[in-house]
């Protein structure tokens, strides 16, 4: 009987352990895909507040500053 | 690395907007949330691009209208990003790592509130209010706002702030505190830099003619805004409760449990089970029941007056009595603070 709890729990940890993983692994995609987007996307300056400033300087237009946590 | 001597907003939010001049002056906040599963009811398409246009008049009028923005800058702070505060040294990198632990070299915006909370909390100072209660909500003040606008105000709460102040459903709330209103995000900012009492000036555009008045801040204004739903109040419930996340008992439960509609009834509807998230656990406060007093006070309170009483008024160490009801019999634990 303890063996049978002891492989229940075991399962169960591991259970826990692969869905955190896959969790992590779903957040790092949709980070890593959103850059490639924006990488490759002129309208937008992605993670680089210089180069945006630098651009407004230029054109004399006011800024948009986006901050976004990615699920 | 986030520069908060410039970028400093509500760090609950998942997601925030400036509208800035090339020269770093912020003409305006957008982005407000007030609860975890309706994300998006402080904000609209449409009262984004009332912001935006908003903004840009800013823009075609600035440097004139500096004296209407000065407000609206970042307050004076010690930590210029993240890794100054302490419990955050060296925990993550100044650049993100976009590689495979892109996630894990991200530091959480929350954590910056948690950390500043820490600063005092662990030099066993009381939390201020501004810290405890951040960025107030316009129904803090008595004030629901058309999303769909930059300002215009939808509802007034009569006996509130706002009502007392003469401010009137469909008046444009123009200025708050001397600062150009283009958001709800914008009056959250007033409010976060807003006296804990006072008074704070407004201007509303009341069909063709702009009305001067002021809003009297009374002691304990800043508790009336919500913070159960933040992330950062699981941090408050380990510090004063011991890890209990708790649910209003509406009072037709009241009456059944013998409890007046004026006294005190929080629910227990999670009790931490691990890490310093269990004190309570410990103390034998299981789920459901329900808290009838804390450090002798009786009286009704909401979550997020239970947390911040208990932030405020006692320091880590010490043990605060609480009373729980169960199964019509009551019971007193002793909750270690952290």
């Amino acid at each position: 009987m303890k063996k049978l709890i002891l492989s229940l729990l075991l399962l169960a940890t591991s259970a826990v352990i692969v869905e955190a993983q896959d969790v992590q692994k779903k957040r790092r995609d949709a980070v890593l895909n959103d850059k490639k987007h924006f990488d490759i996307d002129s309208y937008w300056v992605y993670d680089d507040f210089e180069k945006a400033r630098a651009e407004a300087q230029k054109t004399g237009k006011p800024l948009l500053v986006v901050f976004r946590c990615l699920p | 690395m986030l520069d908060l001597t410039l970028f400093q907003f509500d760090f609950d939010l998942s997601f925030s907007m400036f509208f800035m001049n090339a020269d770093k002056t912020i003409y305006g906040r957008y982005g407000t949330r007030s609860s975890l599963e309706n994300a998006e009811s402080h904000m609209s398409l449409e009262g984004l691009v009332d912001a935006l246009e908003g903004a840009l008049l800013l823009h075609e009028g600035y440097p004139e209208n500096a004296p209407f923005l000065k407000q609206k800058q970042a307050a004076p702070t010690k930590y210029k990003t993240p890794n100054d505060y302490p419990s955050l040294r060296g925990k993550f990198g100044y650049e993100l790592d976009y590689g495979e632990k892109v996630v894990q070299s991200c530091l959480h915006c929350h954590q910056m509130i948690e950390a500043e909370r820490l600063v005092y909390r662990n030099a066993k100072q009381p939390i201020p209010e501004k810290l405890l209660y951040p960025h107030p909500l316009p129904q803090t003040i008595g004030l629901k706002m058309d999303i769909d606008t930059r300002g215009t105000i939808k509802e007034v709460k009569p006996n509130s702030e706002a009502s007392e102040a003469g401010i009137k459903p469909k008046d444009v709330l123009v200025t708050l505190d001397n600062q150009a209103i283009l958001s709800v995000a914008d009056i959250q900012w007033a409010l976060h830099n807003a006296p804990n009492s006072g008074v704070i000036s407004a201007t509303v555009q009341r069909g063709n003619n702009y009305v001067q008045t002021n809003l009297r801040l009374n002691p304990d204004w800043r508790n009336k805004n919500d913070i159960s739903w933040r992330v950062t109040s699981w941090e408050l419930r380990r510090m004063g409760t011991g890890g209990l996340v708790f649910e209003p008992v509406s009072n037709s439960e009241k009456a059944q449990f013998k409890i007046a509609s004026e006294n005190l009834a929080l629910r227990v509807k999670y009790v931490g089970w691990h890490g310093a998230h269990n004190v309570a656990k410990r103390a034998g406060v299981k789920l459901g029941d329900i808290l009838v007093s804390c450090d002798g006070h009786d009286e009704h309170w909401t979550t997020t007056q239970l947390l911040g009483y208990l932030a405020s008024k006692h320091k880590p160490g010490e043990m605060v009595p609480m009373e729980f009801l169960r199964g019509g019999q009551r019971y007193q634990v002793q909750i270690r603070q952290q």
